[in-house]
C-alpha cells in the first residue's frame, strides 16, 4: 500500500457540506473525494503547462509566430521567454568567444 | 569568481555528475532562507528531496545583505539578489520570471542561471559536450515547462557550436 501522510486544512463549513454531498452522491468517502479532485485538478495544469511548454518551444525554433504565441501564452510569459531565450544567447556568445 | 545562489539553482546543479567539483571549484554564498526551503524539500524522499539533502551536506556560506532590494519578487529570489547587488557578484537562479523582473528594475543586477555556472565549468575542466549535455537533461526533468523549453533551446544551441 501506498504510504500515505496526515495534514490538516480549514475550509469554509458550506463548502465541506457541498462536498460531502457530491461524495455521498459518488458513493466516495471525504479523502477519496478531496484525493480525486486534486489529481484531476494536476493532471488539468499538467495537460495546460505541456501546450504551453510546445508552444514556447516551437516558437524557440521559430516554427511559430509571435502571434500564435500569444495564443497560448500570456503576456507575461511572453516576456518571460523572450528574457530566457536571452539568457541562452549571451551564454552562448560568451561561450563562443 | 563568487557567486550568490537561490535554491532552485542550487538544487539544479545538484542534479549534475559534477556538483561536488563545482561547490570546491566556486565560491557560493546563500541565504538563511534558501537553507530554510531546502529543508522543506529535504523532508521527502523524492528526486528534489534528494537533490536538497545533497545541498544541504555542502557547507555553504550564509550570508545576510544589510537591506533588501525593493522588487515584487519571493521573500527568497529577493534575499539573494540583494547580497549579490551588495557584494557585486552574479547571482544565480532558474526563476526566470524573478530574474528579468529583478533586472527591469534593478539593471545593474547580473542574474545568471544554474547552466551558466555548468557551462562555465565545463569549459574550464574540458568536459565533453554529451557529459555536460546528459547534466543539462537531468537538470531539466524537475524543472517547469518554461523552463523545460529554455533548457531544450540550450541544448540545441549547444549541439550547434563545433
Amino acid at each position: 500500500m501506498t504510504e500515505t501522510m496526515q495534514f490538516s486544512l480549514r475550509i469554509e463549513p458550506e463548502l465541506v457540506r457541498t462536498m460531502d454531498a457530491e461524495a455521498e452522491r459518488e458513493y466516495k468517502t471525504r479523502t477519496e473525494f478531496i484525493k480525486e479532485a486534486i489529481q484531476k485538478l494536476l493532471l488539468e495544469k499538467r495537460e495546460k503547462e505541456r501546450m504551453k511548454q510546445l508552444a514556447a518551444e516551437l516558437w524557440l525554433k521559430g516554427e511559430l509566430s509571435e502571434t500564435q504565441l500569444k495564443k497560448a501564452l500570456n503576456e507575461e510569459e511572453i516576456k518571460d521567454l523572450h528574457f530566457g531565450k536571452k539568457w541562452v544567447d549571451d551564454i552562448i556568445y560568451e561561450i563562443r568567444q | 569568481m563568487k557567486y550568490a545562489s537561490d535554491t532552485g539553482a542550487l538544487l539544479s546543479l545538484a542534479c549534475s555528475r559534477h556538483f561536488a567539483d563545482v561547490i570546491a571549484e566556486y565560491s557560493i554564498i546563500s541565504h538563511r532562507l534558501v537553507i530554510q526551503e531546502l529543508c522543506n524539500f529535504a523532508i521527502f524522499d523524492d528526486f528534489l528531496g534528494i537533490k536538497a539533502k545533497l545541498v544541504l551536506q555542502q557547507k555553504l556560506s550564509l550570508e545576510e545583505p544589510g537591506s533588501f532590494l525593493n522588487l515584487p519578487i519571493e521573500e527568497t529570489e529577493r534575499a539573494v539578489f540583494s547580497l549579490a547587488h551588495e557584494k557585486k557578484i552574479i547571482a544565480l537562479t532558474d526563476d526566470i520570471h524573478a530574474a528579468r523582473i529583478a533586472t527591469e528594475k534593478v539593471p545593474k543586477l547580473i542574474i545568471k542561471p544554474s547552466f551558466y555556472l555548468l557551462l562555465h565549468f565545463s569549459q574550464k575542466k574540458k568536459i565533453s559536450k554529451k557529459n555536460i549535455t546528459e547534466d543539462l537533461q537531468e537538470i531539466a526533468k524537475s524543472r517547469n515547462w518554461m523552463q523545460g523549453a529554455i533548457w531544450k533551446y540550450l541544448e540545441k544551441k549547444l549541439q550547434e557550436i563545433n
